[in-house]
């Protein structure tokens, strides 16, 4: 039976949308939530709980749902863990739940509350803990007992956009609040931002009825509110919009939830904030009475059953107890009556304000003063709930009804979450019986206004809200003066006067019988497990929440914690306020992974820097090698031919006849000024201020304490101009500490640093042909005395501009080609068709660490791990005796650097040829060593090389450059041993004869 | 027999095809000349005036006009860029670097170190905003500004034309990764 009232609510009754529940076929209206359209089709049993595997109704109307938690879509629309109360229902929408198993109306899971007695709080870690091996299985048992739903199977098939934006003022919550807060700070001139959660904004006001306004009906004023600030360019109005956290410096995060009428559109936008001023109008959360039963499907909180009536149109029930303890429920009582409700309220306070018992005399609805429900328990569709009088401790059982509906309301909680969030102070309220916000934090401006600050009646929040407007635009600088009055409105009757108890007793003591008085939906909390917590020692609120996990279920108690805590302090027989409240986190509610990840997915998941050659690689048959943010070719594939043979004879081609190399990753510095060299001499271990114009040097730097830190080969360009290089890793670390020393330490330097790192393209020109190909497409006169080794020219290579460097990271005869960027393709194309002839092959970084290693030339971060010093990598050499000072000198110096044993760069020769070791095999002594053992040292590279037809391998070893033709033994992850003989780390062309030539 | 070769020139996004819908458009300019200057407010001021008729800005981000179509960008207390057209770059850098002679300043040649995409269109605003904090907002990013930012991994220039049109530079190596993104996103703003 359809319990939608023929008229009202927000609904739009013109466009039918058709949904499914579980498979079967519903429908409903534009403006339904899932859990709205599901109430009026006579739907409530939504969810199994979490432990016990009750039968669990719809309880709230908004953020604080513990049951309505549904699956919607299928494949790559599928989204687990949907909130129903607050998700708009949309046209053929698959919604399933997700707990109970065969399915919610039978779950054999249920048989656990007959066990319930052996399921205290902190089961689960008194259970699960032994042994540690097992607890892969039990995981499994947990997570299906827990209901928790499966993963999507497929990508989200919907994009997800971000927004950066700015503003004066930020509203959160479109309430009467929120409103009149944003209309005083728009007037005066401010950039005002105004966020609600929901898709229409006035909160309450859509839910119960309510005083008029400024001297109109409450409808009307929200309208013109509405259309005011719509009309003003500098407000910005986004509902259905739930702002999740609140950061330093008044950073929120907020996302914005869209119709997505297509699957192009938008799902979400994620919108990051920056506002000078936070204006926290987010209202109030009603909280539950703890009573026994409290958990049957049917009892639901007051105040949803106006929204549903208000909002929605839907009468939950036909035959309502509203069950209080403050005035707010009254209202709402009185539009279940209206809505033709048969109606009655137990209010826990023995007497009542006036004018709210002239109101339900009036009205002929009954009111049972200091009277609650001691026991509800399900009996087919209906709940059967027992009155009685409660005073002190002292129960007399008066009545019991059979009811459609229990509706709750023990007071309300303001929803502080922002506030503390964004470390403002909170302070306990007895009169609310909540903690309500104190004092901001200074680098977070902000106020909370209305319910959000515990003001609990219209011309109050009205008055404070306005003002909070204003004096947040004048810190903004904006206090333009408008003649337009602010809302206002006249005393009002709503004064809440809650009457707190912790939970209602029942005729035994809580601890024993059968009922349970639920204080946390969500993860099955109940009252005896916080009074056990608090006998078994968990008196601090933090140690409760995490053993019974009252708080932990994804509405992160925004109902129940309330309860939880005060329940605590009643045990330890403390004031709420001594127990103090749970930390507050970021976000607010549940937030998708989509919305986080924005665009950052596929091709645009990472940045891939390209070179200007790129083009070239793509259509050759490069295989890429991710080089930090460089896609870098790691060889070039002919025919599919696999890695090794691409490295096989791409080393050849090097070593006998010409290879080419794109080397434009490289970092690249341009230094300038007149104490460039006097710098370089601080930087470099090495000495810079001799190296004459025109030639090349290759430089070592170390940090502070010593180690190694990058190298990198340096020209000078002329007396006071330099250009240096740097690995690719660390082009952008280099040029941060080059400026860190010069504008810290040493600012009396004339000296500027500029990257010109993409400036050039590079492409280093390899093997015995070189010079022969270079000179057949330059004007550059090659002949050795005239281009000797480590010096650099000047000229037109293929036609562009050129710096060309004789260096050699390869060990041969090499030229390193710069032209500026826009040339770079063209050279390459012109290198490569004329070195046709000379079967130029092109080669990519696993060529160039094979032949690097067969020089023994480190590579800073592979060879070297930041504890190494220039003698653990046999640079010794590198490091001037004649310099008075350089980074990293002092430290060289200290004891363990000097100490013998020290751990060094050595070459391994395997005593199989055809084995090639594992990087990051450790190295022992003695073949038959297992582990635990103690290691040498460890394989730092480790290639086939074809040049010397054999493997071969550099490792750091304890003391070893001291142990050449000792045998080691490399430990394979497949638990070989493998025998290599330590050597020097040089295994080709000692004598540099080759790259000389 | 090498001065017989032709070397030909060509931009990273000489490849992608202007996009051009009502709401957004973004396409890649003409190369420019650009030339970092680097001086410390001393004489390098007059030697720039001597050299381009105009003074270095001082006020951060702001830019002044260089001749016809230059323009000098503030990108730090310390460091300009300059943007003229490429067929100067030679001339102007050869003036600078002898104008600079013997002060402490320094002009380098980085014209294609980066390229330049424009953007415009009512929808650029928001295109920018998704990956982009800075504030866009006209009173603190005035039309004829500049800033120096990051469009999610890559680091990015802005130098505003116009209410909704901007010269975004980029590096080359992120040229396509920024030109996809931007794409992208304007695509899913539009909903298509």
């Amino acid at each position: 039976m359809s319990k939608r009232l023929p008229q009202g609510g927000l609904i739009d009754r013109n466009e039918t949308l058709s949904f499914t529940f579980n498979g079967r076929a519903l429908t409903g209206y534009a403006g339904d939530t899932i859990a709205s359209a599901l109430l009026a089709n006579d739907i409530n049993l939504v969810a199994r709980s979490f432990k016990y595997h009750r039968p669990r109704g719809i309880y709230s109307a908004g953020p604080e749902e513990p049951h309505a938690i549904f699956t919607i879509g299928d494949g790559a629309t599928h989204t687990p863990n949907v909130r129903g109360t607050i998700t708009p229902l949309k046209n053929g929408m698959a919604v399933r739940t997700q707990s109970g198993y065969p399915s919610v109306e039978l779950d054999i899971g249920a048989a656990v509350s007959l066990m319930a007695r052996l399921l205290p709080p902190g089961f689960y870690y008194k259970t699960f803990m032994q042994p540690a091996k097992a607890w892969m299985t039990y995981e499994k048992f947990i997570r299906r007992a827990a209901s928790a739903a499966p993963p999507p199977p497929q990508a989200d098939a919907d994009p997800y956009l971000h927004r950066h934006t700015h503003c004066d003022v930020l509203v959160v919550g479109g309430g009467v609040s929120g409103i009149s807060a944003a209309l005083a700070a728009a007037r005066a001139g401010a950039d005002v931002l105004l966020a609600d959660m929901q898709a229409q904004f006035g909160g309450t006001l859509h839910d119960g009825a309510a005083e008029p306004i400024s001297g109109m009906a409450a409808g009307d004023w929200l309208a013109a509110a509405l259309a005011e600030l719509n009309e003003l360019p500098n407000v910005t109005l986004l509902s259905s919009t739930t702002v999740q956290g609140y950061h330093d410096y008044n950073f929120l995060i907020a996302v914005e939830e869209h119709p997505a009428a297509n699957r192009h559109q938008p799902r979400q936008t994620l919108w990051k904030i920056r506002a000078r001023q936070v204006i926290i109008a987010a209202g109030a959360l009603e909280r539950p009475l703890i009573f026994a039963g409290n958990d049957c499907p049917g009892v639901m909180l007051a105040a949803a059953v106006g929204s549903y009536i208000r909002r929605y149109a839907v009468l939950p029930g036909r035959n309502i107890l509203f069950f209080t303890n403050n005035d707010s429920t009254y209202p709402i009582a009185f539009d279940a009556a209206d809505a033709g409700a048969q109606v009655e309220i137990a209010d826990l306070r023995k007497d009542n304000h006036g004018y709210w018992q002239q109101q339900a005399n009036k009205r002929k609805i009954p009111v049972h003063y200091g009277s609650g429900v001691i026991s509800c328990v399900q009996t087919g569709r209906h709940l059967s709930a027992h009155l009685a009088y409660i005073q002190n401790e002292q129960i007399t059982p008066h009545s019991a009804h059979a009811y459609d509906i229990v509706a709750t309301s023990g007071g309300w909680t303001p929803t502080v979450h922002l506030f503390s969030q964004a470390r403002g102070r909170l302070k306990w309220d007895d009169r609310l019986a909540a903690f309500v916000p104190d004092q901001a934090a200074a680098i977070n401006p902000c106020i909370a206004v209305g319910s959000a600050n515990g003001i609990m009646d219209l011309p109050t929040c009205l008055k404070n809200a306005a003002k909070a407007g204003q004096e947040a635009a004048a810190a903004c600088g904006c206090n333009k003066k408008s003649d337009k009055p602010l809302p206002q409105a006249d005393s009002s009757p709503l004064t809440l006067n809650p009457l707190y108890i912790p939970y209602v007793p029942t005729l035994l003591p809580i601890e024993r019988g059968i009922s349970k008085h639920f204080v946390d939906l969500a993860n099955d909390v109940t009252a005896a497990d916080i009074l056990l917590a608090a006998r078994e020692g968990y008196q601090s609120v933090e140690h409760m929440k995490r053993y019974t996990a009252a708080g932990f279920g994804s509405e992160q108690g925004k109902s129940g914690n309330i309860n939880a805590l005060t329940l605590l302090a009643h045990a330890l027989g403390k004031k709420p306020a001594e127990v103090g409240h749970t930390t507050y986190r970021p976000q607010y509610t549940p937030m998708s992974f989509g919305a986080v990840t924005g665009m950052d997915r596929r091709d645009l998941f990472a940045q891939k820097r390209r070179t200007p050659m790129d083009p070239w690689h793509r259509a050759n048959g490069a295989v890429y090698e991710d080089v930090g943010d460089w896609k870098r070719p790691r060889y070039f594939s002919i025919n599919y031919e696999s890695m090794d043979a691409a490295v096989w004879r791409e080393c050849k081609a090097a070593r006998e006849t010409v290879a080419l190399m794109d080397a434009s990753t490289l970092g690249k510095i341009d230094i300038q000024g007149k104490d460039a060299a006097a710098f370089l001499d601080m930087v470099y271990t090495n000495m810079f201020s001799n190296l004459a114009v025109g030639k090349c040097r290759y430089g070592l730097m170390l940090r502070e304490t010593g180690m190694i830190f990058d190298d990198g080969v340096t020209a000078r360009l002329g007396d006071n101009h330099f250009h240096m290089t740097t690995s690719t890793g660390h082009a952008a670390s280099v040029l941060n500490w080059l400026e860190e020393w010069l504008q810290t330490e040493w600012p009396h330097l004339e000296v500027f640093c500029t990257s010109v790192t993409e400036q050039w393209a590079v492409m280093a020109l390899v093997g015995p042909q070189a010079r022969q190909l270079l000179s057949e497409v330059s004007d550059l006169e090659l002949a050795a005395e005239a281009f000797p080794f480590m010096s650099f020219r000047e000229g037109q290579v293929c036609g562009a501009p050129a710096r060309v460097f004789r260096i050699s990271f390869s060990g041969e005869l090499a030229y390193e080609i710069n032209v500026p960027a826009a040339y770079g393709l063209s050279v390459w194309e012109t290198l490569m068709a004329r070195g046709e002839q000379y079967g130029i092959t092109p080669y990519g970084t696993e060529t160039m660490h094979v032949l690097r290693a067969e020089k023994g030339y480190i590579i800073v971060g592979q060879d070297t791990d930041g504890t190494m010093i220039p003698a653990d990598a046999g640079l010794s050499w590198m490091v001037s005796k004649k310099k008075k000072d350089f980074l990293g000198r002092r430290s060289l110096a200290r004891p363990d650097m000097l100490r013998a044993g020290r751990p060094r760069l050595v070459g391994l020769l395997p005593a199989d040829e055809q084995t090639v070791i594992e990087e990051g095999a450790q190295l022992v002594n003695r073949a038959g060593d297992k582990p635990p053992t103690h290691s040498l040292g460890f394989v730092t590279s480790s290639y086939m090389s074809p040049t010397l037809g054999r493997s071969f391998a550099l490792a750091v070893v304890n003391d070893g450059d001291q142990r050449h033709g000792d045998t080691v033994y490399a430990a394979m992850l497949d638990e070989r041993r493998i025998a290599a003989m330590i050597t020097d780390t040089v295994f080709y062309d000692p004598d540099g004869g080759r790259l000389r030539g | 027999m090498a001065r017989t070769i032709v070397a030909v020139t060509r931009s990273p996004l000489g490849e992608r095809a202007e996009i051009k819908s009502a709401h957004y458009q973004q396409q890649e300019i003409a190369p420019l000349a650009k030339i970092i200057i680097r001086g410390q407010g001393g004489d390098e001021t007059g030697a720039v005036r001597e050299v381009l008729g105009a003074e270095p800005p001082q006020t951060p981000n702001t830019v002044v006009r260089v001749g016809q179509s230059g323009q000098l960008l503030w990108l730090g207390p310390e460091e300009w860029l300059l943007w003229q057209a490429s067929e100067q770059r030679e001339k102007t850098l050869n003036a600078l670097q002898s104008g600079f002679a013997g002060i402490h300043a320094a002009a380098v040649d980085v014209s294609d170190y980066y390229t330049i995409i424009r953007v415009s269109g009512s929808a650029v605003n928001a295109v920018l905003a998704h990956g982009c904090p800075l504030d866009l907002r006209e009173r603190a990013f005035p039309v004829g500004q500049c800033a120096q930012s990051h469009y999610r991994q890559a680091a990015i220039l802005l130098y505003r034309t116009g209410t909704d049109s901007y010269d975004a530079q980029i590096r080359w190596s992120f040229a396509e990764y920024v030109w996809d993104y931007f794409a992208t996103v304007a695509k899913t703003i539009a909903g298509d």
